[in-house]
C-alpha cells in the first residue's frame, strides 16, 4: 500500500487524500448549494422512507436475528483475537465506551421528550391515556432497544473477526475480504474506506453542529446565555479542544477515562432523578415497559402500518412511521460503520457470545431503565394533568429535560449535571470518531500518530464550526441518513460473509484440536519405540 | 445385572488413567473378580503417516505397547481382583471395527471407554461403536473431566416405552450389586415447545399429560421387585437431555443411566435422540448407556 510515514502522520494517501477532497468540496458546495442538496437527498430519503420501509423494517429484524443465532450457536465460543486472546478493558470499561460511542447526546433528550411525542401523537389508533402511554413507552423502547443496536453488533463483530483472528486492516473494506479477496488493498477496498471516512466525519460534525444548539438552547434556557452563533462557536471550540486532548491523551488513558466518567455521571444522574421523581411509579414502570417490549417485539418490530390512512387514524395520516422507525433504522444504520469500528476496536479478547450479549443487551437494557426513568417521570406528571413538559417538547426539543428537570427539587444542581453530561456525551462521540477516521485514515492501523488524530478532531470541529457559520447543517444530515439504505444492503451481504468466516474458523478450530490429538500420540508411540526392547 | 468381563478402550492419552481408576473402583464397589481386557488398536492416520511401520515394526510396536499398559495399569487392577487382566494390542485400519470384532468373540458385558468433549476425531468412536453394536453391550463413558471414581448414587433416564419394565430391572439390579441408591427421573415435555399456539388448551393438555405419565410411572413402580433403594419423579423440560444432565449434578449423582433407544427406529437405528442428544454434550458425569 502507498504509505506516507513521519513522526506526526501515518497516512494511507489514496484514502487519506480523496477523503479530504471529498469533504472539502462538499463543505464548499454546502456553502453556495445548501438548499439544491437538501432537496436532492431529503427527495431521496423521503423515496427511500416511502418506498423501502418495508425493506428497513425487515433488515433490522433480520439483524438482531443473526445477531442472537451467532451468539447461541456454535461460533458463540470463538474467541476475538484467538484461543489465548486476552481483553484490553475491564467489563465495566468496556461496557461504559460502548455505550458512550454508540449513544449519543440524543438519549438526554429524547428520553424525555420522545415519549411524551408519541403520547400526544399515538402510532396506532388507541382508546385511552393508559393505552396511550403504553404505546409510548413501547415504540420509544423500539426505537432504541435490539433493533437499533443490531446493525451495531454486525459491524463491530464482522470487523473485529477479520480484524483479530484473519489480520486484516480495521476498516470498513475489511468487510468485503470474503466477496473480493485482496482486491480489498486495491482501488474498490480504497473507494470504500474513503466512503467509510466521508460518512463518519459528516456524520460526526453535523451531530456537533446540531447538537451545540441544542446545547446553546439549554444554557439560554437556564442561564439566559444568548443563543447565538458566538456561543455555538465557542461550545465547539470547547467541545473539539477536549475531544482532541482526550484522542492526543490515546485510547486508554484518554477515551476510556472519558467514557467511564461519563458513564458514572450519568448513573449518579439516572439514580438522582429516580429518587427525586416519582420512585414506585418509575420502577413499576421500567418493569412493565420492558415486560411489554418483549411481549410485542414481534408485532411492534414488523409493524409497517400497512392499514393506517388519514381517514382512519387522523392523528398519524399513515405517515408516521417515515418520519419516526425508518428514520431512526436509517440513522442508526447510516452510523454503524463508525460505531462499529470503534466497538470492534475495544472488544478484542471478548468471545462472540460475550460481545453480542454485550453490545445487543446491556446498553439496550441501560437506555430501557433510563427512557424508563426520564419518560417516565414526563408521563407521570403528563397522566397527572400537569402539561408543562408536553408544551415544552412541542414548542422547543431541546429545553424539555431542563423543563423536567424543573418540576423537582434541586433543579439548579441537576440541569447543571445535566449540561456536564450532555458536554461528555458529545466528547466521548466525537473523539471516538476521531480514533475511527485515523485508523481507517492510516490503512486500518490500530494506533495512528498524534498528529494525525490531532488533524481529524480538529477538522471535524472545523467542519461543524464552518457548516455552523454558513449553513449547510440540514443539508449534510440528510445526505448522512440517505447513505442508511445502501449501508443496510451492504450489511445484509456482512452476515453472509460473516457466517461462512465463523463456519470456517469454527471447522478450523476442530482441526487444530485433532491435530493436537494426533501429535500428542504420535509423540507418545515415537518415544516408545525409542525404549530398548529388554528395558520393558 | 453380570459384569464380569470388562473390556477397557484405551487410546494412551492422559484419560486412560482416569478410567483404569473408576474401573477399579467400581470392581471395589462390586466387591467380586472381574476379567478385565486393556484393549488398545494403533491408530491408522498414525501408520498410514509413517510407512517405515512395515509389519514387523508395527509388531514390535504392539508389544511396547502391550507392555507399557501392562506395566503401567496391572498393579491397579490387580489390587484385590483374582480375575484375569489381558492386553489386546491391534492395527486394524478401523478402530471401532476391532472394539466390536473383539466383543463380537469374546461377548464381553460392559465396554468401558473414555468420553471426548468434541465430537470430532476419536470423539466419534462411541458413537460409530453404539450405533453399529448388534449385541448391545452396555457401554459405560467416563468424560474425561470426571471427578467421581465411587459409585454410591444413580441418575436414571426412564421413558415410558414398553421396554422400560425391563430397563428398570436392570437398573435396580446393578443398584443393588452396587449398593448404591438410584433416582428415576422422567422428563415430560411440555406441548408448547412444539406448538405455542396452543396456548389456551396448555393447562388442561399438561394436566393429562402428566396424569398418564404418572400412571404408567406407577405401573412401572409396583411390577419391580426391589425399589427400597430408588425413587421415582416426574419433572417437565423441553430439552430431555439437558434436564435429564441438570438434575443428575444438582443432586450430585455419580453415574447417568440412559437406554440407548426407546423402540427400534424405523430406519434401523440403535441409538435413540435422548441418548444421542447427552452424547453430544460436554459433561462431567460418567454415563452408562444400556
Amino acid at each position: 500500500m502507498p504509505e506516507q510515514k513521519n513522526k506526526y502522520f501515518d497516512i494511507h494517501a489514496p484514502v487519506f487524500y480523496p477523503a479530504a477532497f471529498i469533504i472539502l468540496t462538499t463543505i464548499g458546495m454546502s456553502f453556495f448549494f445548501s438548499d439544491v442538496i437538501i432537496e436532492t437527498f431529503s427527495s431521496f430519503q423521503k423515496g427511500a422512507s416511502d418506498h423501502a420501509g418495508w425493506f428497513f423494517i425487515l433488515s433490522t429484524n433480520i439483524f438482531v436475528i443473526a445477531a442472537l443465532f451467532f451468539a447461541f450457536s456454535r461460533f458463540g465460543n470463538i474467541r476475538l483475537g484467538g484461543k489465548d486472546a486476552k481483553t484490553d478493558f475491564s467489563t465495566f470499561s468496556w461496557f461504559s465506551m460502548l455505550f458512550s460511542a454508540g449513544i449519543g447526546i440524543g438519549l438526554l433528550f429524547y428520553g424525555v421528550a420522545e415519549p411524551i411525542f408519541h403520547f400526544s401523537n399515538p402510532p396506532m389508533p388507541v382508546d385511552n391515556p393508559i393505552e396511550q402511554a403504553q404505546q409510548a413507552m413501547l415504540f420509544t423502547f423500539l426505537h432504541w432497544g435490539f433493533h437499533g443496536w443490531g446493525p451495531y453488533v454486525i459491524i463491530g463483530l464482522a470487523l473485529a473477526f477479520f480484524t483479530f483472528n484473519r489480520g486484516l486492516p480495521l476498516t470498513v473494506r475489511s468487510l468485503f475480504h470474503p466477496l473480493i479477496g485482496d482486491k480489498i488493498y486495491q482501488w474498490p477496498g480504497n473507494a470504500i474506506d474513503v466512503l467509510a471516512v466521508v460518512s463518519t466525519l459528516f456524520g460526526l460534525a453535523t451531530t456537533l453542529g446540531l447538537g451545540v444548539q441544542q446545547v446553546a438552547a439549554g444554557l439560554d434556557f437556564l442561564f439566559g446565555v444568548p443563543n447565538n452563533t458566538t456561543t455555538h462557536i465557542i461550545l465547539i471550540i470547547l467541545i473539539t479542544l477536549a475531544a482532541t486532548t482526550s484522542v492526543i491523551l490515546g485510547l486508554d488513558k484518554g477515551v476510556r477515562f472519558l467514557s467511564v466518567l461519563n458513564m458514572r455521571l450519568a448513573l449518579v444522574f439516572l439514580v438522582a432523578m429516580l429518587l427525586i421523581g416519582p420512585t414506585t411509579n418509575l420502577l413499576d414502570g421500567f418493569v412493565q415497559n420492558v415486560g411489554q417490549y418483549f411481549d410485542s417485539l414481534l408485532k411492534v418490530g414488523t409493524w409497517a402500518e400497512t392499514y393506517v390512512t388519514p381517514e382512519n387514524h387522523p392523528v398519524n395520516e399513515g405517515v408516521w412511521q417515515n418520519g419516526w422507525t425508518i428514520f431512526y433504522w436509517a440513522w442508526w444504520i447510516s452510523w454503524s460503520p463508525f460505531v462499529g469500528i470503534f466497538i470492534a476496536r475495544v472488544s478484542k479478547g471478548r468471545t462472540v457470545r460475550e460481545f453480542i450479549l454485550g453490545v445487543l443487551f446491556v446498553p439496550s437494557m441501560l437506555i430501557f431503565l433510563w427512557m424508563s426513568v426520564f419518560g417516565g417521570t414526563a408521563l407521570y406528571l403528563e397522566l397527572h394533568g400537569d402539561h408543562t413538559i408536553s408544551s415544552a417538547v412541542n414548542q422547543d426539543l431541546t429545553t424539555s429535560l431542563f423543563v423536567l428537570l424543573e418540576q423537582f427539587p434541586l433543579s439548579s444542581v441537576t440541569s447543571l449535571v445535566g449540561i456536564v453530561l450532555v458536554t461528555i456525551f458529545f466528547v466521548t462521540s466525537s473523539d471516538s470518531g476521531s480514533l475511527v477516521v485515523d485508523s481507517i485514515t492510516s490503512g486500518g492501523k490500530l494506533d495512528a500518530p498524534v498528529g494525525q488524530r490531532i488533524f481529524w478532531a480538529l477538522l471535524e470541529g472545523a467542519v461543524a464550526a464552518a457548516l455552523l457559520f454558513a449553513g449547510g447543517l440540514k443539508a449534510l444530515q440528510s445526505v448522512v441518513i440517505s447513505a442508511g439504505l445502501p449501508f443496510a444492503v451492504l450489511l445484509l451481504i456482512v452476515i453472509y460473509s460473516l457466517y461462512q468466516a465463523f463456519k470456517q474458523e469454527s471447522n478450523h478450530m476442530r482441526e487444530l484440536a485433532d491435530r493436537k490429538e494426533k501429535e500428542e500420540y504420535a509423540r507418545h508411540l515415537k518415544t516408545l519405540m525409542e525404549t530398548d526392547d529388554n528395558e520393558d | 445385572m453380570k459384569i464380569e468381563k470388562i473390556l477397557l478402550c484405551l487410546d494412551l492419552s492422559s484419560t486412560d488413567e482416569l478410567l483404569v481408576r473408576y474401573v477399579a473402583g467400581l470392581q471395589r464397589n462390586l466387591q467380586q473378580s472381574m476379567a478385565i481386557t486393556l484393549f488398545h488398536n494403533i491408530r491408522y492416520d498414525f501408520l498410514s503417516a509413517h510407512p517405515e511401520f512395515d509389519g514387523a515394526m508395527v509388531d514390535r510396536l504392539k508389544k511396547k505397547v502391550a507392555r507399557e499398559l501392562r506395566g503401567k495399569y496391572s498393579p491397579l487392577l490387580e489390587e484385590g481382583n483374582s480375575g484375569a487382566l489381558e492386553v489386546i494390542v491391534m492395527a486394524e485400519s478401523r478402530t471401532e471395527e476391532a472394539i466390536l470384532a473383539q466383543n463380537r468373540r469374546e461377548k464381553y458385558d460392559w465396554l468401558v471407554m473414555g468420553k471426548k468433549n468434541e465430537i470430532s476425531s476419536s470423539g466419534i468412536l462411541p458413537w460409530r461403536i453404539l450405533a453399529a453394536d448388534e449385541s448391545e453391550t452396555p457401554m459405560l463413558l467416563i468424560p474425561s473431566d470426571s471427578q467421581s471414581q465411587a459409585i454410591n448414587s444413580l441418575m436414571v433416564g426412564l421413558d415410558l416405552a414398553r421396554s422400560s419394565g425391563s430397563f428398570l430391572e436392570k437398573v435396580t439390579l446393578l443398584a443393588e450389586q452396587l449398593d448404591a441408591r438410584w433416582h428415576a427421573l422422567h422428563v415430560f415435555q411440555p406441548p408448547l415447545t412444539y406448538f405455542p399456539f396452543i396456548e389456551q388448551a396448555d393447562d388442561a393438555i399438561q394436566r393429562d399429560i402428566r396424569k398418564k405419565a404418572q400412571n404408567r410411572l406407577d405401573e412401572l413402580w409396583k411390577s419391580q421387585r426391589n425399589v427400597d433403594s430408588g425413587s421415582v419423579e416426574l419433572v417437565q423440560g423441553s430439552d430431555i437431555g439437558r434436564t435429564l444432565l441438570d438434575h443428575a449434578m444438582d443432586k450430585g449423582k455419580d453415574l447417568l443411566v440412559i437406554k440407548r433407544i426407546s423402540r427400534p427406529g424405523l430406519l434401523g437405528h440403535r441409538l435413540g435422540g435422548v441418548a444421542r442428544h447427552i452424547l453430544s454434550q460436554d459433561i462431567e458425569l460418567p454415563l452408562l448407556i444400556l
